[in-house]
């Protein structure tokens, strides 16, 4: 036995995991999200804000600090961001099934928990990546006109942030749904629809929406309907408390979708 | 004294699995042994239920499923001694053949240089080395057969589950995946090859399972296989002179149940095929026929599966 082969008899006598071929698995995982032609389709709805705001760059319209950052509000945290995290997280596992290439994964030495994890990290990474370079766009397309004006608002950093926060949490939110449901995209759809534009704009029920404390993050106060008039107002909760609450529920979804991949049977 | 058979690498011991109102394999109980075997059937049959319980991508319903005894479900540190080629004609996009190998061995827990000298020795061996590096999609759908089987013998597994690794190769492919098949069994790996095509088996192993609507028929060697079915009618093609008047000959012996005609001959259903087989030269020279020819229908894997599955 050689000395490469002996290498082998060792890295096969190990236990399982697969450290080293980790950065292979994310880079593969990463580079299929963006092969994928959703990212057409996504990329020309992320665009749309950049539109408007070159529009208004071309058209000489002065828009503050203030009301730009408050497009984050209105724009990104409760519809692009989900948007693209529905079409990213919620098929993370069961695309790769359609495709049938699962189970060449399923046959390495790598716990089905880790696959999850590093399939969530790749989508999360890529709705990032998407959304982020689309705001600062937005944003950047205007930065000669905001001169002068009142910074008054969210920082990019903070809105980066949330973006981030919001990202890995409805990623794991659908990954999980996904796991759960086996459709990915209609239970996110589902999910979407009834709770985020739904059940969670009644009161106290808004604590268990992830819009709700993505606003808290950036201190962003919707404009309320007639009929959230009649309702008592929101509760107010610190943006810190609002971080953690994410933290916590995401580490709690990624758990639930890890544990239910593990003991999953793939009939492929 | 007597070589003593090595202990089964592959055990099924009643193993039953539906989907829903079907069901896959049902009280399935089988052991496979070090060699080449090879899995039989028609489509739907189950072999491909088997070949995922093997690999773990299901859990048996009923049953105990053991590989290297243990079981395969949830159990990635086994799946380092365990080699998987689908059936089906599944790739990555726009990945190279090599880019598709070397990936799929780092996730062996190895470096990459080292995965990408795996990688290239595994496709040298199903002859990719020219093509390695174009995309999959450029490749015909042998190429693409013989890298997927790279990808399962690349990290030198101990048991090789292959299924239907044959399916749409051209005769070169073919013969360099079966040399590599028998080659492997020969260096004491459990080779399990699916197939629905039975020359295709025959010219890799001697060792079968037969599998149809879920259920095992039978297994073993060809020839135990062959020892069992002689119960049945054993049909005997005899091409000769005068062929009606020979047939006569047939009639009055108990063991003969049909007789038939064909356009040189006729064909002799027996039960006892060792007693018909010594009465023939006989009758031939007491009856004054030449034989042309005197063949057995039976002697190919064709005949036993046609026997077992009625």
């Amino acid at each position: 036995m050689n000395e490469k082969e002996q290498k082998v008899t060792e890295a096969n006598a190990q236990g399982a995991g697969m450290a080293p071929g980790l950065t292979a698995f994310l880079g593969v995982q990463f580079a299929q999200c963006l092969k994928r032609r959703k990212v057409i389709v996504l990329g020309i709805l992320l665009l749309l804000p950049v539109i408007l705001s070159v529009a208004a760059l071309v058209h000489g319209t002065r828009i503050p600090w203030s009301e730009l950052t408050r497009a984050v509000g209105v724009i990104y945290t409760p519809f692009l961001l989900p948007l693209v995290a529905l079409f990213y997280g919620g098929p993370i596992i069961v695309e790769e099934i359609e495709q049938k290439t699962y189970a060449y994964l399923l046959v390495r030495p790598v716990p089905r928990y880790q696959l999850f994890f590093g399939k969530l990290l790749a989508a999360s990474a890529t709705t990032l990546l998407l959304t982020l370079v689309s705001l600062l766009v937005f944003i950047g397309v205007q930065s000669p006109m905001i001169q002068g004006t009142s910074l008054a608002g969210p920082s990019i950093a903070r809105m980066a942030t949330a973006l981030g926060l919001g990202t890995l949490a409805y990623v794991s939110l659908f990954a999980a749904l996904a796991s759960v449901f086996g459709r990915s995209l209609l239970a996110g759809i589902l999910y979407f629809i009834i709770f985020e534009w739904g059940i969670s704009r009644l009161p106290v029920l808004e604590l268990l929406s992830i819009r709700f404390h993505l606003y808290r993050i950036l201190e962003f106060a919707p404009e309320r309907s007639m009929t959230e008039m009649l309702m008592p107002a929101s509760i107010e909760v610190e943006p810190w408390i609002s971080t953690l609450v994410l933290c916590i529920a995401s580490v709690v979804l990624i758990a639930v979708g890890a544990l239910i991949s593990e003991f999953r049977q793939y009939r492929t | 004294m007597g070589r003593t058979r090595p202990e089964a690498t592959v055990v099924l011991d009643r193993v039953t699995r539906g989907y829903g109102s079907v069901i896959g394999l049902n009280d399935v109980s089988l052991s496979m042994y070090p060699g080449v075997t090879g899995l039989l059937g028609p489509n739907g049959a189950g072999k491909s239920t088997m070949m995922k319980l093997l690999t773990g991508l299901m859990r048996p319903g009923q049953g105990q499923v053991k590989v290297m005894g243990e079981s395969p479900f949830r159990n990635a540190a086994l799946m380092r001694r365990l080699g998987f080629c689908p059936e089906w004609d599944a790739f990555y996009r726009d990945m190279s053949g090599f880019e598709f190998v070397s990936f799929l061995t780092r996730l062996n827990g190895i470096e990459r240089k080292q995965a990408e000298e795996m990688a290239t020795r595994a496709l040298v061996k199903v002859d990719l080395r020219q093509k390695m590096d174009e995309p999959i999609s450029t490749y015909s759908k042998g190429m693409r057969q013989r890298t997927k089987l790279a990808q399962a013998i690349v990290h030198d597994p101990d048991v090789l589950l292959l299924d239907e690794p044959l399916n749409g190769t051209d005769p070169v492919g073919r013969k360099i995946i079966v040399d590599l098949i028998r080659q492997m069994g020969e260096e004491g790996k459990t080779v399990l090859v699916s197939s629905h095509v039975l020359h295709e088996v025959e010219v890799m192993t001697r060792n079968i399972v037969l599998i149809h609507r879920g259920k095992v028929l039978a297994e073993g060697e060809i020839q135990n296989i062959r020892d069992m079915i002689d119960k049945q009618p054993h049909h005997i093609v005899i091409e000769c002179t005068q062929p009606r008047r020979f047939a006569t000959c047939f009639a009055p012996f108990g063991d003969v149940t049909q007789i038939s005609f064909t356009p040189n001959g006729f064909v002799v259903a027996t039960t006892d095929p060792d007693a018909c087989y010594e009465r023939i030269p006989r009758l031939a020279l007491d009856n004054d026929v030449k034989l042309r020819a005197l063949t057995c229908s039976d002697n190919d894997l064709s005949a036993v599966f046609r026997y077992l599955i009625g």
